[in-house]
């Protein structure tokens, strides 16, 4: 895994990960990485099954709670600490609500529209009165290519449909980094395209993205090789 | 004395159907009285199984194996005797000043809590954990995340085995009548023993059961439509609150798109846009 910066002559940092260890009963997957991510940086990671990566992402964003190391996120610490340092540690929660996450199996919740999966969060934890969060929820659905689609359960989107109403979902928050957790995996070959196309213009929009992926082509496109 | 049960025989001879109609304000005395068991008991089992569910998975060593005896424990007492053991084995034994209709629906309601509890907590677990991670990568809290995402699911799950649960509370509420509550099974016993009308009392006590058990399964087949799911746009199936949110998503369309444009950073993701190739 590596990484280089895309764009900017003095990058500052967004996102740094610290000697993060993490092991399921015996089998010690993170041994003491070290990432830093830096503003409007597309950070992709490659490797092979079972190495570490969808857990290396879920730790940056804390839902999976590393076992020792520090998660820092614009001049906050998150997480369970280093040893020698003891810095104020800051609400896993407060991290999660700005940096947004997509996931293989897309999560959509299934029992209500689109558009109110796009809006739970900012209602529910934003706060935003329900007409404002609509209208917002409306125009991420909107840049995502499915305003016809608002009243859609999930059931019955296509896959790449439902990755798209999941990305809106995570932008519609305004996250400062986006995490991609093998994105495409779960579609069928033709669907692959049109999420892919949002994740380009995302990255060519200037987001913080880190993305854990097997399409070699997107790595190479948005310029960073691991 | 002879006479009447002379009498009584001989009547059997003939099948009387209007007896049944006849003698309607006892079975509706006996009926209203199985129906306030049946709802309280299953309202209390309701609630009290929740609770079971929720404490099922907790994760202390000492909560876990008391819940899991409590669920084990009601569940292998065969109904009938444990409304026997409750009210003469405790409630008179040991001198409650309890009734026997609140003997009655104590009985119901500890049994029930245990089934209707492992109903709910499987319910929650058929939730996918990926729900749960969803949401929190948006920071909703746990609370949050339980009430909006985890519980509406759930519902829909244990809904059909609920409603099979409500309709066996139904039949089982008959078991009370050993300890003398008037209820429906009770009134019908008094009611063939004091007639010889065996025939025509049961066939009445069967129907009225028949009827409420009918009843239940079609309330419970609504709710099972009710949670359908929709396009709410495009669907043809309407009730006055579809109509109205379609037209609310219609109004949000139209203003979505007359906005598009007006703030750049707003770009369009994935179509052909002048920075792409």
């Amino acid at each position: 895994m590596n990484e280089t910066p895309t764009n900017g002559s003095d990058p500052q940092p967004v996102v740094r990960l610290r000697e993060i260890h993490k092991s399921f009963g015996s089998n010690h997957v993170l041994k003491g990485i070290n990432l830093t991510v830096h503003k409007g940086e597309h950070v992709v990671i490659f490797g092979p099954s079972g190495s570490g990566k969808s857990t290396l992402l879920r730790t940056t964003n804390l839902l999976e709670i590393p076992d020792s190391g520090s998660v820092w996120f614009e001049g906050t610490e998150y997480g369970p600490g280093l040893d020698y340092e003891h810095l104020p540690r800051g609400k896993a929660r407060l991290l999660r609500q700005q940096i947004g996450m997509v996931f293989q199996q897309f999560n959509l919740f299934p029992h209500i529209t689109a558009l109110e999966n796009v809006a739970l969060a900012l209602r529910r934890v934003k706060r935003v009165p329900k007409p404002e969060a609509e209208l917002r929820a409306a125009t991420y659905l909107d840049r995502v290519g499915l305003l016809d689609k608002l009243g859609a359960y999930p059931t019955q989107l296509s896959g790449g449909q439902q990755q798209r109403v999941a990305i809106a979902r995570s932008l519609v928050m305004e996250p400062k980094v986006m995490l991609f957790d093998e994105p495409t995996s779960a579609l069928d070959p033709e669907l692959v395209g049109e999420v892919l196309a949002v994740m380009r213009s995302l990255a060519e929009s200037g987001m913080t993205m880190v993305v854990v992926t097997h399409e070699m082509g997107f790595g190479e496109e948005v310029g960073v090789h691991g | 004395m002879m006479g009447a049960s002379l009498n009584g025989v001989l009547a059997q001879a003939t099948f009387r159907p209007e007896f049944i109609w006849d003698n309607r304000h006892i079975f509706l005395d006996g009926v209203w009285l199985t129906i306030r068991i049946a709802l309280v008991a299953f309202a209390l089992a309701t609630v009290l199984g929740l609770a079971v569910a929720l404490l099922r998975m907790s994760k202390s060593w000492i909560v876990k194996p008391i819940m899991a005896a409590y669920v084990n424990v009601f569940r292998a007492i065969p109904l009938l005797v444990f409304v026997l053991f409750v009210y003469y084995g405790v409630a008179i034994h040991f001198g409650f000043s309890t009734t026997a209709i609140q003997a009655g629906v104590l009985a119901l309601t500890l049994q029930y809590s245990a089934w209707l509890g492992e109903i709910f907590r499987s319910g929650i677990q058929a939730v996918a954990d990926g729900q749960r991670q969803a949401a929190m990568s948006v920071g909703m809290s746990r609370p949050q995340t339980f009430f909006r995402v985890v519980t509406p699911q759930a519902t829909r799950i244990v809904t059909p085995p609920t409603g099979n649960m409500f309709i066996g509370m139904i039949k089982d509420s008959s078991l009370v009548y050993i300890i003398g509550v008037p209820e429906l099974l009770r009134v019908s016993n008094l009611l063939a023993n004091r007639t010889f009308r065996y025939f025509e009392v049961y066939l009445g006590t069967v129907i009225v059961y028949l009827i409420l058990t009918t009843a239940v399964y079609f309330l419970f087949k609504y709710f099972e439509q009710r949670f359908q799911l929709v396009d709410v746009l495009t669907s043809k199936v309407r009730s006055p609150f579809a109509r109205a949110r379609s037209r609310q998503l219609q109004r949000l369309q139209e203003a979505v798109s007359e906005n598009r444009g007006a703030d750049s950073s707003l770009g369009r993701l994935g179509s052909p846009s002048p920075n792409t190739g």
